[in-house]
């Protein structure tokens, strides 16, 4: 009964979470006991009293029609941002990028309206800058005008200020990882032995086991000692705004997303990303976006919080 | 004739304020319950309503839509008003001197001759450095206060950085709860001493409104610059005036008090959750913040009776047909009558089919209008670009302003219509018009009405 207005798409349901209004219920207090209603087209299980569903919005109370000539999804590659808020699937053809109405929208100060375009050709993906004030880097490379980059499956890509790791389409052969897994007993005796050898087979299952237990590269630890930070692989976002940094610097000095700590190659590259007070290393303000390499035991220091970076 | 301050909200007392609850100011295009309306905004001071471009998608592949969402403030005065807890900032630089800096003091009367006992006032003064006349404290001794506002003198450079910082420290010395808070920062030049930096003092503004402190930038003469202090307005949520004769000082400072009283949402902030397959792929003249599924943006405050609306852009993939809800929009504010945290909502709903005479016929023109006029701001912004680079002449600037002039005048935005004749007479003139296209540009953004 509840139904009726919503139907009405016409009609905008005006939003009145208090809990007088007797027309909405809210979860809190309907569902425990009734059944969960599963959605026809995602699947997923929701609380009777939602009208859409909750993950892909689904109008519940209808079924889906299916229709015939919908396009066979084809599987695409995808961009992730490093701290996993925004993710992108890309489409076949032309990928815009930039901070305005583009296909990958990055809303940084850092990227440009019309920044990059990615280009998915078959089972190749490339990347193009469009003159982009800040530049597009691949794995560290700076995108040239007019060339092309091929993005390879877990490469990080770089507009302007914010990086994405490049996700290449699940092949559906999934054999090789088993393979691998097998052979590694057969490694373990020869492990000790030689380094060469050492070498080449870990380079062979490296692409295995790195996305699993990424292994930190450093640490960034306060002079005081109260707190204490692993450097991971690729860039370490640092602020004072949880949720969406890797090292939260619970500083009121800091800047909600004040610096990115790039560990690569076994260097460490800090670039300030336009705070609000600052980044210092040994005491030395850095200029906005201008990266600067540190030695271990270098002193940084964010917002008034100064940490020490040690490398393991 | 209408020669005077060219203000973001310039008020016309000839006009009856629409009422909230009024059919003519809430109604959009079709289908509107007008007894849910009344009942909502008798709770909630302000009411959500989206819009989508269009009601139907193609089921088969990629569809773009505008989703327009309108947030409109009830227009009852709703018990007596908030106390305010404002700091006047105020540039003493050299350039300041006669004039201006009369025309200041006595604006600085009238600011406190409108407090009342239980207003907070803090006054913050800067030249070489920042220093603070008066710290924060109640309007009790009117005629003390005024008389330290006489005794200030001149300085010699513009360190507007600090002066924002200690201004905002003054205006964070005071619990929030229980007060409209509000930094007035007043220059005629550019800054000249401590950081100078354009990011870092725009970065210092969105700090302090994460603290929720708002700015309200208002520009004295040809001298300041204008990129600076609509970039201060536009962050924080406040307002852009600009003087363009000291004369009017007084006028704006009483003008921007008001608003402030009439204020009955702060720190107003919207975001959009999108389900499975939907992208935003953009959220027009704003810089949305992301989260899982969500992009988040800052809105302007809300005064009583007025409305203002943001446009956004969805991407939407294909999937089975029927109706989904493609999003949910919730706008989060501080009701300034009762200090509470208030969050409405609307949930955007579309229907996914692959009959194309649907698609035709479910354009809404409302939505249309206003994605016209949300690209005529990014036209004036480049326009304005292209004026302070000297990329265009000043005859092809004039022709592009006719351009989005007719434009606005079509879609009924006569007010920004008239800010551009008025910048079109400047150029004509031979004098800049940056200063004032820049507030249009922040008002067509938000979208304000009244």
């Amino acid at each position: 009964m509840s139904y009726d207005f919503s139907i009405d798409q016409d009609k905008t349901q005006i939003g009145t979470m208090n809990a007088d209004t007797t027309q909405m219920v809210t979860n809190a207090n309907a569902t425990q006991y009734a059944a969960n209603v599963i959605c026809p087209v995602c699947q997923t299980p929701n609380p009777p009293s939602e009208i859409y569903c909750t993950d892909c919005g689904f109008m519940l109370s209808a079924q889906p029609v299916e229709i015939a000539d919908i396009p066979q999804a084809q599987p695409t590659g995808k961009l992730t941002t490093v701290d996993g808020t925004q993710e992108f699937s890309l489409q076949m053809g032309e990928n815009t990028v930039g901070r305005e109405s583009a296909d990958v929208l990055v809303a940084h100060n850092t990227v440009s309206r019309k920044h990059a375009k990615i280009i998915v050709e078959g089972a190749s993906v490339f990347v193009e800058d469009m003159g982009s004030t800040n530049g597009t880097y691949v794995a560290g490379n700076r995108v040239m005008q007019g060339e092309r980059m091929e993005l390879k499956d877990g490469c990080e890509v770089t507009f302007g200020g914010v990086t994405f790791k490049y996700t290449a389409p699940e092949m559906p052969a999934g054999e090789p990882e088993q393979e691998a897994s097998t052979e590694e007993p057969s490694v373990e005796p020869v492990e000790e032995q030689t380094v060469e050898s050492d070498v080449i087979e870990s380079d062979a299952i490296e692409p295995e086991e790195e996305p699993q237990a990424p292994v930190a590269l450093g640490s960034m630890v306060s002079i005081d000692g109260s707190l204490s930070f692993e450097i991971m692989p690729g860039v370490n976002t640092i602020g004072r705004r949880a949720g969406s940094n890797m090292i939260v610097v619970p500083d009121s000095y800091a800047s909600g997303h004040h610096a990115d700590l790039t560990a690569e190659d076994g260097n460490f590259v800090l670039t300030d990303v336009g705070s609000t007070n600052g980044t210092l290393v040994n005491g030395v303000k850095l200029d906005a976006n201008a990266p600067r390499e540190l030695q271990p035991g270098d002193e940084i220091t964010i917002g008034q919080t100064v940490f020490k970076i040690e490398v393991i | 004739m209408n020669d005077s301050t060219q203000m973001i909200f310039p008020d016309d007392p000839n006009k009856t304020r629409i009422g909230g609850i009024d059919p003519n100011a809430t109604q959009m295009g079709t289908g509107w319950d007008a007894n849910r309306t009344a009942m909502a905004s008798s709770m909630q001071a302000i009411t959500l309503e989206c819009v989508a471009e269009n009601n139907y998608a193609l089921a088969t592949g990629n569809t773009r839509e505008h989703i327009l969402a309108k947030i409109t403030a009830g227009g009852m005065a709703m018990g007596a008003r908030m106390p305010v807890n404002i700091c006047l900032i105020l540039d003493h630089s050299g350039s300041m001197e006669g004039p201006p800096m009369e025309f200041m003091k006595q604006a600085c009367g009238y600011v406190v001759d409108l407090l009342e006992p239980n207003d907070v006032l803090s006054i913050v003064t800067f030249a070489d450095n920042a220093e603070v006349m008066m710290p924060a404290r109640r309007v009790v001794n009117k005629a003390l206060i005024k008389e330290h506002i006489n005794r200030l003198d001149l300085g010699n450079t513009t360190n507007l950085y600090d002066g924002i910082a200690l201004g905002c420290s003054q205006v964070a010395s005071i619990p929030a709860q229980g007060y409209v808070n509000r930094a007035l920062l007043f220059t005629d030049g550019e800054p000249t001493a401590g950081n100078k930096d354009f990011s870092a003092i725009v970065g210092q503004v969105t700090e302090q409104k994460s603290r929720g402190i708002t700015v309200t930038a208002l520009g004295l003469g040809q001298e300041y610059n204008e990129e600076l202090l609509a970039a201060i307005a536009k962050r924080s949520g406040g307002n852009y005036y600009y003087i363009t004769r000291p004369e009017l000082i007084p006028e704006v400072f009483r003008k921007e008090l008001e608003t402030l009283m009439m204020l009955v949402a702060r720190n107003v902030r919207m975001r959009v959750q999108m389900s499975r397959w939907v992208q935003v792929r953009q959220i027009y003249g704003k810089l949305p913040t992301f989260g899982y599924r969500s992009a988040e943006v800052t809105l302007a405050d809300l005064e009583r009776g007025e409305a203002q609306s943001a446009i956004i852009e969805l991407g939407l993939d294909s999937r089975p047909g029927g109706k989904y809800r493609v999003a949910k929009v919730e706008v989060t504010y501080d009701d300034s009558v009762t200090g509470r945290t208030e969050t409405v909502s609307s949930d955007v709903v579309v229907e996914f089919t692959t009959d194309a005479g649907l698609i035709s016929s479910g354009v809404n023109p409302v939505v249309q209008r206003e994605i016209e006029v949300a690209e005529a701001s990014r036209n004036l912004e480049k326009t304005v670009m292209g004026m302070r680079t000297q990329q265009i002449a000043p005859a092809d600037a004039v022709r592009e302003l006719e351009k989005t002039r007719s434009l606005l005048i079509d879609q009924g935005r006569t007010l920004q219509a008239q800010d551009i004749q008025n910048a079109i007479n400047d150029i004509k003139q031979g004098t800049g018009a940056e200063k004032t296209l820049v507030g249009t540009i922040i008002n067509l953004d938000r979208g304000k009405s009244k």
